[in-house]
């Protein structure tokens, strides 16, 4: 196994209402495999969106470096590929010119990059909609929508933000299963970003657990569930045990974050 | 996605399930109830035209007073055949269409850059305000002396009253453009310019579509006060003269002309909008 994404000694600091710098993420390190799925779970206010900001080049980082294959990063790039939380299509393009944004702002010609976009819309599940424009597709449409057009670009890297956590829970799980179908045929290296726990460990070869204030690694946690994994794994009696485990380490802070 | 629901409403209607109650069963479909406001629309216009009729002919009959619509019909009918209608029309829709076309031009241009330039901002913003708010027409005598009776002064006042309801809304319309989306422009790495292009612009194209619709109105007020206050010929011209010579249908004939004109104006515009702006056609439909 070669290492794809390596972050070594990564501190960012926020600048608080009276100019005081605080840190947000303290000395983070870890090394992520090529094609590893790694899952970051954590209280709000942990760090863990200003975590994948960083790594995305979205946000300078006072401390530390990101590199991807031995490559210093600074900024954003084409190795990268974000899928928002929020809803982030822009309303204006169908969904088929949505998909070919990061193309298109690269020159990539239509000839090139509405099949590629078509081909994708088809492994999300979305063929016959590239007309539509977002505001005529559900949530779970459209964060099919977000991921295609973050895998158009074909990065070494996909960087997920929350991606199912405006979604309802049935939708979200049925995300969940198309998202590791889908990963099993692309192949990237994932970081992935959630607050449901149950979600990080079903998806996830590793769990990363972000303890707050200022945001750092407590635990990294293997999951051992062989793949493909069935939705009906979730209620397998060793996949409640970690879930509960990891509950147990981030307990205290998220009864901390809500008294905050 | 709407004709899905559509088809829906229609198998409700055709095959009344005998369990569903008559609130369900009964209830006008979507295209009943457009036709519906369709019908009482133009009952309404209908009835205005009548009673509009109806006065003129037995309510208040002296002529310089009021005058009833077929009287207006038959004066612009004669104008029309004279050729004085088309030239009066002709010299207020060219006022209107340079001094428009210029106010459109400057005010989404220094809104984009009042948008996207803090130092512009700072400096114009002052001066925005004050004249936003200011009643511009009271300009007309000093652009009469500055320009002249003719076409010049009538294009600066309709240039200065439209153009700062433009500036307005082009700026706001860039300011609220959905800081989500400029962070996805950054993710993609997008260059400013693109930034620009693909974020900015359509972001501001609905408020820069409001705009143009109130510029609109305040370029043909100018128009007309430009033509009232010193002329020699316009659809403003026509009503002055005709009425220092209590010619009451002429000063009818010459508002309904202005009244048409901003009526078919807004339409073009509306037809405009759903050209270059399909997405939000499309939002109104499904919603």
């Amino acid at each position: 196994m070669t290492t794809k994404l390596q972050v070594s000694g990564l501190s960012k600091y926020f600048l608080t209402r009276d100019g005081e710098p605080r840190k947000v993420l303290d000395s983070i390190s870890l090394n992520i495999e090529t094609n590893q799925f790694v899952c970051i779970v954590g209280a709000s206010g942990c760090g863990k969106t200003t975590f994948i900001r960083a790594i995305g080049g979205l946000i300078p980082v006072e401390e530390g470096e990101v590199r991807i294959d031995g490559q210093r990063v600074e900024g954003p790039g084409g190795d990268r590929g974000f899928v928002f939380q929020h809803d982030s299509l822009l309303p204006w393009r169908t969904v088929l010119d949505n998909v070919v944004f990061g193309l298109e702002v690269r020159g990539v010609k239509p000839a090139v990059s509405h099949p590629l976009a078509e081909s994708l819309l088809q492994l999300v599940g979305l063929n016959g909609f590239d007309k539509h424009y977002p505001s005529e597709l559900s949530g779970g449409m459209r964060q099919r929508v977000n991921l295609a057009r973050a895998l158009a670009i074909d990065p070494d890297v996909l960087l997920m933000d929350e991606p199912f956590a405006a979604l309802d829970a049935q939708t979200r799980e049925i995300m969940q299963r198309e998202l590791l179908k889908i990963w099993a045929q692309k192949r990237k290296t994932v970081l992935f970003i959630t607050h449901q726990i149950d979600e990080a460990v079903y998806l996830g070869d590793r769990v990363l657990v972000f303890s707050s204030r200022p945001g750092k690694v407590a635990a990294d946690i293997a999951i051992p569930f062989e793949r493909p994994r069935p939705l009906s794994l979730k209620r397998s009696p060793q996949f409640l045990k970690i879930v509960d485990e990891i509950w147990t380490l981030i307990e205290q802070e998220v009864v901390a974050s809500m008294q905050a | 996605m709407t004709q899905i629901s559509a088809a829906h409403d229609e198998a409700k209607v055709q095959a009344p399930s005998p369990a569903l109650p008559a609130r369900l069963t009964q209830a006008p479909t979507q295209a009943q109830l457009t036709a519906r406001s369709r019908r009482r629309a133009i009952l309404s216009v209908l009835g205005g035209l009548a009673l509009w009729e109806f006065t003129g002919q037995f309510l208040v009959t002296n002529p310089i007073l009021f005058s009833p619509l077929s009287k207006v019909l038959a004066v612009g009918w004669k104008l029309l055949l004279s050729g004085e209608l088309m030239r009066h029309f002709g010299v207020s829709a060219l006022e209107f269409a340079l001094g428009f076309a210029l106010s459109a031009l400057v005010g989404v241009a220094l809104g984009f850059l009042m948008a996207t330039s803090r130092r512009t901002q700072d400096i114009l913003d002052p001066w925005v305000s004050f004249f936003y708010s200011s009643p511009l027409v009271a300009l007309m005598p000093f652009f009469l002396l500055i320009f002249g009776i003719g076409l010049a002064s009538k294009v600066a006042i309709v240039f200065v009253i439209a153009v700062f309801p433009i500036l307005l809304n082009a700026f706001v319309g860039i300011r609220s453009a959905d800081p989500h989306l400029l962070e996805v422009a950054k993710a993609f790495n997008c260059t400013s310019s693109q930034i620009f292009t693909k974020i900015l612009m359509p972001a501001a194209l609905p408020f820069v579509i409001v705009g143009l619709r109130l510029g609109i109105g305040r370029a043909l007020t100018g128009v007309v006060v430009g033509e009232l206050f010193a002329s020699r010929a316009g659809v403003g011209y026509l009503i002055t003269a005709a009425g220092l010579s209590f010619d009451t249908a002429t000063v009818f004939l010459g508002v309904l002309i202005f009244s048409l004109m901003g009526v078919v104006l807004m339409e073009g515009l509306k037809y405009l909008e759903h050209r270059l702006a399909p997405w939000r056609k499309s939002v109104q439909e499904t919603h």
